[in-house]
């Protein structure tokens, strides 16, 4: 195994760590997007019962 | 005589809003650095653990999840008894727009705390005193979003959920203090007044991610502060003129 494949096996926990990563930094990434949505959704003045959960209605 | 500093002058609502939108855009460039710098220190250069093995990295997630989910909460229930005694509209919109960051850092700290726990306690949880008391922390948050967004008067909803971030702040010192007042399975601080029991390098990759969690806080809270501020401010000339200049810009 290379030094690269030894780092990011993590000595066999790689799943713990690269798992706990991942899901902050998709955590992360949810919350900009939320944020964008209810930015958007500001513009839209008749919707404004939807802005709390920052989704768009039909 | 020294240059007398008017505090108040943010506390306008409009010039709130343009600092918060001068300052969110280098908070955010400064937390996305610090955080690729932290990670590189702490995933490559930081030497393995000898106890623990390669899976202690995550604490350099954990930790500074762990420790704004709690300073958040105390930022939060501070505003909200500046604007329970002052009646401060402004103070009442930064707790509401801390909320939800605080919500996600704790479940960050949970989930991260979770994946560490089972490779090295060989379990994913145990009701011990620190993950049950920042498990409560989480239904805090949660309490006081739901109990704001269910009044729908905004004053009443802004007190009602104030009086329960107040309350709530007395889970802060309990989470800290767990693990000494209590026999834990969760370990001790690693790092306190007297000093750090981690190596230099591992202390070095934990202390920028810390700065990098908190840019990160700053820049996330900022922004849904311009959100909320928008939006209970829709009735202004001010709020409007953005408003109309972010529809054509769109």
């Amino acid at each position: 195994m290379t030094t690269f494949e030894v780092w990011l096996t993590m000595g066999g926990k790689g799943w713990y760590v690269w798992g706990a990563l991942g899901m902050t930094l998709l955590a992360l990434l949810a919350e900009w997007w939320v944020l964008r949505l209810q930015r958007r959704a500001l513009l839209r003045p008749s919707q404004d019962d939807t802005w709390d959960m920052g989704l768009e209605s039909s | 005589m020294g240059t007398r500093v008017n505090w108040f002058y943010f506390a306008a609502p409009s010039r709130c809003y343009r600092l918060a939108q001068r300052l969110q855009p280098w908070l955010l460039a400064a937390a996305l650095v610090l955080a690729a710098w932290g990670l590189y220190w702490g995933l490559w250069l930081a030497p393995t653990d000898a106890q623990q093995g390669e899976v202690y990295r995550i604490v350099f997630v954990h930790v500074p999840a762990a420790w704004m989910s709690m300073v958040i909460y105390l930022a939060m229930a501070g505003w909200a008894a500046v604007g329970l005694v002052w009646r401060s509209r402004l103070s009442h919109m930064m707790a509401q727009a801390l909320a939800p960051t605080g919500a996600l850092m704790t479940f960050v700290a949970l989930w991260t705390g979770a994946l560490w726990g089972q490779p090295t306690w060989g379990t994913w949880w145990v009701w011990d005193a620190r993950l049950t008391s920042e498990l409560l922390l989480l239904f805090l948050y949660l309490g006081y979003m739901a109990l704001h967004a269910s009044i729908e008067d905004v004053d009443r909803a802004d007190r009602a959920a104030s009086l329960l971030a107040i309350v709530g702040a007395i889970n802060v010192p309990v989470i800290y203090f767990s693990v000494v007042w209590w026999n834990t399975l969760h370990q001790g601080a690693s790092i306190g007044p007297s000093g750090s029991s981690m190596a230099e390098p591992m202390l070095r990759a934990l202390l920028v991610m810390v700065a990098a969690a908190w840019c990160y806080t700053l820049a996330a809270v900022l922004a849904r502060l311009r959100v909320i501020l928008l939006k209970r401010e829709r009735h202004t000339a001010w709020a409007t003129r953005v408003l109309q200049a972010q529809e054509t810009n769109a």
